[in-house]
């Protein structure tokens, strides 16, 4: 008989390692936070940007431009191993040194700025003077933020400010003939395509440029221009690009180059800045569409974006900027994957923004909690978590008494509890998330016997306890089956059926047999009967361990036990049965080297000395040149070879087409191939026919005119 | 041995007389095959059959050239007229280069 009336069976070793990889992976799957798809960028991803930024002996990243972004990332990065001292006493000599555009001025101005150096007055001193100029000449897009920019970080530093205002209002004719219809801008009056990119630069000069006006009071520049920016800026957002999984961004257009290329990242920068810019100064809200907010946060923490310095800036900049983004914060949420019933572990859900920063003024809901798989009603519906101040995170007590283990799926809601006009926070709409609700499962009545296969009556039982290590012997014969028994029960005193129940049995000569342990009403039982496994078991006699092996993702106890150790003895093998199945390799044998094959290659054939074959070559030419000898003694000659009309040139013909032959041949010898040497050797013949023909033909009627004569 | 060398003399001043010019030419020729397949044959006695394709096309080529120089012997010796009636000794010769022609292209595809 083969097996149980429960049907043992005998899975092959590689199903156990798939299913217990498969049940590994589902676990280390789960310890990973479940979020909304917006992960904040890692500590992983800080170091690799941070280390774009190399700093040079003077303290300066490379060019301005490059110090500025190095300086500005290090900051929104927190580090503070900057030679800020150095880089500040350099910038007074740097902008005293003559220039020909505003952009070193305004980079300079940038970095005092970031660095907040105590020599702005300084700087703005000598800044101001060409400043003005630059603004009155200034006719691209480029050329009017770099000055207009510049003037707005110095206004404060400088006591000329005032002056300004009368040179900005010239500023806003210049800028209405760059407009597009799109809400994209012309870097200048001739280019042809327009850009998202410059439009994100314009508004973000038209901030301190509104600022300023705001500043000074100018009624007519004021109302003139802020709803002329704000409807400009709403509609740049309807050519954002989309690509897979909700990810939104700035393409570049054509023109971009003119200003740096820098591609879709610094496209989509321009604009987040110079919306964040006017968003800031408006008095209500920018209109954006929350999910293109959260499209393009996804768009900037997507894994490996920056791959240079200058990406890495845009990057950075962009992500502070979301941080406080007047239309929208999009926030990433994360809930923690497993909840221990042992250890009464708290629902904690992380609330941060894209850099990582806790957000405390949201209010989260768990909207319902539902057991995957099971028809019941909610466990949880319409429960607030309470924020921690401590570790950052919301929390809920999610488990009670009667929670079951399993899995369970969570919705989510994200609201910002801020008042309007501040900037609210979203996660992209619900948040959807699994958690699996895990437990040590107890072990009891754990039965090991050998009963006899005829009577079914005990010869030998054996109780074990989870945890105990006894050093059980049985002995058994083929006549004899194996029971085992136990039970396996849940926190609640429930009986628990886990994925995984499996007794393997384990031969010295680290043969192993498995077999699946079935449930039933009593709990788990497998009856191996040795007389109808003898063949399976190769007839191999000797010591097996019993190896018990239960497994499941919602036990934190999955374990491997040696119940036992087992004398088997089996009939011999019947001859003519294949022997014994040899030991499975270990693994590091079946990966590691195998043994160097050598190789024995053919004997090349002994040749002979060449001096030798150079005799033989000889001692083969002597008899040719004994031949022609020979010719010569008996005189022969060619007085007879026709050299006058046909039968000269046929008789030439003969000759040398037959001459061609023997060169064809030489040639077929050193290189060519036989099927191109016979299409010339048939060539070759077909013309040494008919001269042949003809020379022998006269030379037969000449001999016969001859003998006639 | 001096009736061997007698034999011998009578031999060749009865061939000299007796054969005609063209069948002593004929004749030089086979003697040159025939010398030249015997010295490829002490050859390969001596440093062995390696490679045997070029040892046996030289071979061949001389067994076979010696054969075809003694069919044309036959054809051309007037003593065999009456055997080869209708043949005309340019008639011989032309299937001897023929021949030829087909052996040597043979002998070059085996020869390595």
């Amino acid at each position: 008989m083969a097996s149980t009336a429960s049907g043992a069976s005998r899975l092959p070793l590689a199903w156990l390692r798939l299913l217990l990889l498969g049940w590994l992976f589902a676990v280390v799957s789960q310890t990973t936070c479940a979020s909304n798809g917006l992960q904040p960028l890692s500590d992983a991803d800080r170091e690799a940007v941070a280390g774009y930024f190399t700093a040079d002996a003077d303290g300066f990243y490379g060019s301005l431009q490059e110090t500025y972004h190095a300086l500005r990332a290090l900051e929104i990065l927190e580090q503070s191993n900057v030679e800020s001292q150095k880089i500040c006493d350099s910038l007074v000599g740097l902008v005293q040194a003559p220039h020909d555009s505003v952009e070193d001025a305004f980079h300079v101005v940038r970095i005092a700025e970031v660095l907040q150096c105590p020599h702005g007055a300084e700087v703005a001193k000598v800044i101001v003077p060409s400043l003005q100029a630059a603004v009155e000449k200034a006719k691209s897009l480029l050329e009017l933020h770099y000055s207009v920019a510049t003037i707005a970080i110095i206004k404060g530093w400088s006591s000329k400010s005032a002056s300004f205002n009368v040179a900005l209002s010239g500023v806003f004719s210049s800028l209405k003939e760059l407009a597009g219809p799109d809400g994209k801008w012309h870097y200048t009056k001739s280019s042809s395509e327009s850009s998202a990119k410059a439009a994100g630069l314009y508004t973000f000069f038209s901030f301190p440029t509104t600022a300023i006006a705001y500043h000074f009071k100018n009624p007519s520049v004021r109302g003139l221009q802020i709803g002329h920016i704000k409807t400009a800026a709403i509609k740049l957002f309807d050519n954002l690009e989309s690509h897979d999984q909700g990810v939104l961004y700035f393409q570049e257009s054509k023109d971009d180059a003119s200003s740096g290329g820098g591609g879709t990242l610094e496209a989509t920068w321009a604009v987040l800045r110079g919306s964040a810019a006017l968003a800031a100064v408006l008095p209500a809200k920018l209109k954006v569409k929350v999910e293109k907010v959260f499209g393009i946060a996804k768009f900037l923490l997507t894994p490996g974006l920056a791959l240079n310095a200058t990406e890495a800036f845009y990057q950075l900049d962009s992500l502070s900027v979301l941080e406080e983004y007047r239309p929208a914060v999009p926030v990433s949420v994360q809930t923690s994957s497993i909840l221990s019933l042992s250890s009464n572990d708290n629902l904690e859900v992380a609330v941060t923004t894209v850099l990582g920063k806790p957000v405390s003024q949201v209010k989260v809901t768990l909207v319902s909690a539902h057991c995957i798989g099971a028809d019941a009603p909610p466990v949880w519906s319409s429960q607030n978590l309470n924020y921690v101040e401590n570790s950052g995170k919301y929390v809920f007590h999610f488990l009670s008494a009667t929670t079951d283990l399993g899995k369970y799926k969570l919705s989510l809601e994200v609201c910002s509890v801020k008042s309007e006009g501040d900037s609210s926070y979203t996660s992209g709409g619900p948040v959807k998330s699994d958690i699996t609700v895990i437990s040590a499962i107890g072990i009891s009545d754990v039965q090991l016997a050998v009963l006899d296969s005829n009577t079914g009556i005990s010869d030998f039982s054996a109780v074990l306890e989870y945890g105990k290590d006894e050093n059980i012997t049985l002995s058994a014969n083929h006549l004899q089956k194996l029971l085992l028994l136990l039970k396996l029960t849940s926190p609640s005193g429930s009986p628990f059926n886990p994925q995984q129940v499996f007794l393997k049995l384990v031969h010295e000569s680290h043969v192993e047999h498995l077999y699946l342990v079935k449930s039933s009403a009593k709990g788990f039982q497998l009856t191996l009967d040795f007389l109808g496994l003898v063949e399976k078991l190769q007839y191999l006699s000797g010591t097996y361990n019993v190896v018990l092996i239960v497994g499941d993702m919602t036990m934190e106890n999955s374990f491997v036990w040696t119940l036992a150790s087992l004398d088997l003895d089996l009939p011999a093998a019947p001859e003519g049965k294949p022997l014994p199945p040899e030991a499975p390799l270990e693994i590091t044998a079946r990966v590691g080297s195998k043994p160097e094959i050598a190789h024995i290659f053919w004997q090349p054939e002994k040749r002979p000395p060449t001096l030798l074959s150079n005799i033989f070559l000889s001692l083969t030419l002597l008899p040719l040149i004994g031949f022609f000898i020979g010719l010569g003694y008996l005189g022969a000659n060619i007085k007879l070879f026709p050299t006058t009309g046909l039968p000269g040139a046929a008789a030439v013909g003969f000759h040398g087409a037959v001459a061609s032959i023997l060169v064809l041949y030489f040639l077929f010898w050193l290189k060519l191939d036989l099927f191109t040497t016979l299409k010339s050797a048939w060539i070759l013949g077909l013309g040494t026919l008919p001269p042949g023909h003809f020379i022998l033909s006269y030379l037969a009627d000449s001999s016969a005119k001859q003998k006639t004569a | 041995m001096a009736n061997i060398v007698e034999v011998l003399s009578r031999f060749y001043n009865e061939y000299s007389i007796n054969t005609s010019k063209r069948l002593k030419l004929i004749d030089a020729y086979l003697l040159y095959i025939l010398l030249t397949g015997v010295v490829q044959f002490v050859y390969c006695c001596l440093v062995g059959t390696f490679p045997f394709n070029s040892f046996l096309s030289g071979f061949i080529s001389t067994v076979a050239s010696f054969i075809l120089g003694v069919c044309l012997r036959l054809q051309v010796n007037p003593q065999n007229k009456s055997e080869f009636r209708e043949l005309s000794n340019e008639r011989a010769f032309a299937d001897f280069i023929f021949a030829h022609i087909i052996l040597h292209l043979v002998v070059i595809n085996f020869i390595g």
